[in-house]
């Protein structure tokens, strides 16, 4: 298979893991140093030279290694985890799916991978529900077994978030 | 060169050389506008007070222009104006 | 208690009627948290007479600098002039109503509206009109048309502060004994405090009151609540142990503390587990002697202003694997968007003088377990909306809510600090003081 379509393949994977709350199958998706981070997006004008406005890197919604991945899911399995219980019902819609050129780093190979990403989430018996968009900035890296996540950094589409809290992964 | 950037406009900065010294141009791109300043011109900025460049700002768009006649449209209609 | 005046809607009153009435024997009904009616009323009785928290200094430390904050749906600018002076400026152009601040954050010497292209100055001068002269002639005498300045802006230690009511009380007045206890935060070091950066802000379909309710009074709902990090071993082993504390509440003001030790037995380090320079730092820092007593004691600290602003101030670590502790500190804004609905605004700050390791590890403490996607925090907000929910029911709205948790406990004398406290946090006092100054208020 081809180095493309192993990637689209990881990410797709990857959603229906965070769409079925598979988290320990999704943990086993991250490399050990993985840094997974959702900065904070504020109104700002465009810098001159274009592209995102008011990406924010002094404060998060996020800031994750794998240790603190870890405990969020473990969070989950206790069953008093009362913002996931009962579970959202989440579907990640992955789209407009950009690969890079492979980079030998001391690590291993690593691709950057950038995506778009919708959030559906639709909780209890309500009608309405919450979309998030948000553009995800990945390096995944080749290593035994497979590929992993090493980066991921989410540029949210909200300022003020939509949502009622954060429970969940991008 | 660099560049300044705030919600409100974008300019940029850079050291020219003249043929013998140097002046530091300032460019509005979005309104056109540029000056070079020599030392002595920035020095003086220095010792500006804020109401300097309020003062700068009362027109916020670029200097008015002076001795502009405003003629009404209905003297171009009524009298027939310039093909009249 | 005066009874309920005139000038208010029969159902209106019939309602505020039946809070008095339950007040003191702590029984308050569902429909406050959830009612437009009396929203209109908390907007214009509350809101528009109280001192709003709107920003901390560190946010616009230099000349320019800005940040645009709300009190009620009123955008402010709050911008630190040339001069040096914080102003927060109506963000409105005079000639026709546009914003003329378009970013949420920045530095300018000057705002230009987009619509027509007024120019005012960060002190709020209006200094420029496109093509003043054919428009205006001579006629507009530019002075008379400034940005205009939220009527009262003050600050304590730090903390920028805005009334809508020109009448209104000093903010020290208005703040009362409640200053001994928010200093144990901002003069816990001779520098003070500074932001980790810009605000998390999110939305919640709750009451103000409802939010404001967990970090003023609520050390009861941690055992249940936030069982799952308990199971985790980030919080205290035993369940309890937000109770191990004393409620301190300030009769006639509405705000209240939240000072909790260590639980019998645990052993966990003193001052919050700040790092033993800033114990140091602390001694010489804190104005009284029983000041510096009590943040050594002290593990888990909460202060809530009336009406709507927050901080809690927990010892805690970056994760469940870390060891040591490494306490957070957030400041809150519980800012009501209409009836059962919130915009919460939520910063991290940290000591100026702290260690740069420190501030990396404590930023890590608040974003693990506060904020947005804080593993404590995502189950209050769930929960708080559901309560409003139920509190806007046809039938839920006339059940009372049951406030009379140590209704029978009598003070401690032996409190070093200003107020009425209790020496067992389980108790709705706070909450019960609380409600006696909102209808105060709403009556007034």
């Amino acid at each position: 298979m081809d180095r493309t379509q192993a990637l689209l393949n990881c990410l797709y994977h990857e959603a229906e893991l965070l769409d079925e709350g598979r988290y320990r199958e999704w943990l086993a998706l991250l490399a050990e140093d993985v840094r997974y981070r959702v900065p904070v997006r504020v109104t700002k004008e465009r810098g001159p030279e274009g592209g995102l406005s008011g990406v924010m890197e002094g404060m998060y919604h996020l800031d994750e290694d794998y240790t603190s991945l870890e405990m969020r899911v473990a969070r989950l399995e206790t069953g008093f985890a009362w913002a996931e219980d009962p579970p959202s019902r989440l579907r990640h819609f992955v789209t407009n799916v950009r690969i890079g050129e492979p980079r030998p780093t001391p690590k291993g190979e690593e691709s950057e991978v950038r995506s778009n990403l919708l959030i559906f989430r639709s909780r209890w018996d309500r009608p309405d529900y919450t979309f998030l968009s948000a553009e995800r900035r990945d390096i995944w890296r080749r290593e035994e077994g497979g590929w992993r996540l090493a980066c991921r950094t989410v540029i949210l589409d909200s300022t003020t978030l939509p949502t009622h809290n954060l429970s969940f992964f991008f | 060169m660099f560049t300044l950037t705030n919600e409100f406009t974008t300019v940029t900065i850079e050291k020219v050389q003249t043929r013998n010294g140097e002046r530091l141009r300032i460019s509005a791109p979005r309104l056109g506008y540029s000056v070079e300043l020599d030392p002595l011109e920035l020095e003086a900025l220095t010792w500006q007070p804020v109401e300097t460049f309020s003062r700068l700002l009362s027109t916020p768009f670029g200097p008015d222009e002076e001795g502009v006649e405003a003629r009404p449209l209905s003297d171009l209609i009524l009298f027939g104006g310039e093909h009249g | 208690m005066a009874r309920v005046k005139t000038g208010l809607s029969p159902r209106l009153s019939r309602m505020l009627e039946e809070l008095q009435e339950g007040v003191e024997d702590g029984l308050v009904p569902a429909w406050i948290f959830n009612d437009p009616e009396l929203f209109e009323l908390e907007k214009e009785r509350i809101f528009s007479r109280s001192w709003v928290y709107l920003a901390h200094e560190s946010e616009i430390p230099k000349p320019g600098d800005y940040v645009l904050r709300y009190v009620l749906d009123n955008p402010y600018i709050l911008v630190r002039g040339e001069d040096g002076v914080v102003r927060a400026l109506l963000d409105m152009c005079r000639h026709r109503g546009m914003r003329v601040c378009r970013a949420e954050l920045g530095n300018a010497s000057h705002f230009r509206c987009p619509f027509h292209g007024w120019t005012y100055r960060n002190d709020g001068r209006l200094i420029g009109v496109p093509a003043e002269r054919e428009a205006f002639g001579q006629d507009l005498n530019k002075e008379e048309w400034g940005l205009v300045p939220i009527p009262r802006l003050e600050a304590f230690d730090g903390m920028i502060f805005g009334n809508l009511d020109p009448g209104a009380p000093s903010l020290e007045e208005w703040l009362g004994d409640i200053r001994w206890y928010l200093e144990l935060v901002t003069k816990r070091s001779p520098q003070g405090l500074e932001v980790l950066g810009p605000p998390q802000r999110w939305v919640v379909n709750t009451d103000w009151k409802l939010a404001l309710e967990t970090f003023l009074s609520d050390s009861y709902h941690t055992l249940m609540t936030h069982r799952s990090l308990i199971e985790l071993g980030i919080a205290p082993k035993d369940a309890k142990y937000a109770m191990y504390g004393e409620q301190i509440h300030i009769p006639g003001k509405g705000h209240g503390s939240m000072v909790v030790g260590a639980p019998p037995g645990a052993k966990l380090p003193p001052f919050w587990g700040y790092p033993e320079e800033m114990l140091e730092r602390a001694r010489t820092s804190y104005p009284t002697r029983e000041q510096f007593e009590t943040a050594r004691e002290t593990r888990i600290l909460l202060v809530t202003l009336f009406p709507n602003f927050s901080f809690h101030n927990p010892i805690r670590k970056p994760d469940h694997k870390y060891q040591g502790a490494v306490p957070m500190l957030t400041f809150r804004v519980w800012h009501p968007l209409g009836p059962g609905r919130i915009e919460i605004f939520s910063w991290a700050l940290v000591e100026k003088d702290a260690p740069e390791w420190f501030k990396e590890k404590t930023r890590l403490s608040y974003l693990r377990f506060f904020g947005s996607s804080g593993t404590f925090e995502q189950d209050d907000t769930e929960i708080w909306s559901h309560v409003a929910h139920n509190a806007a029911t046809p039938q839920g709205r006339h059940l009372r809510f049951n406030y009379r948790m140590g209704l029978k406990l009598e003070p401690d004398p032996n409190w070093p600090g200003p107020g009425v406290a209790y020496g067992l946090n389980f108790t709705d006092a706070n909450m019960r003081n609380f409600h006696r100054r909102y209808l105060e208020m709403l009556l007034a």
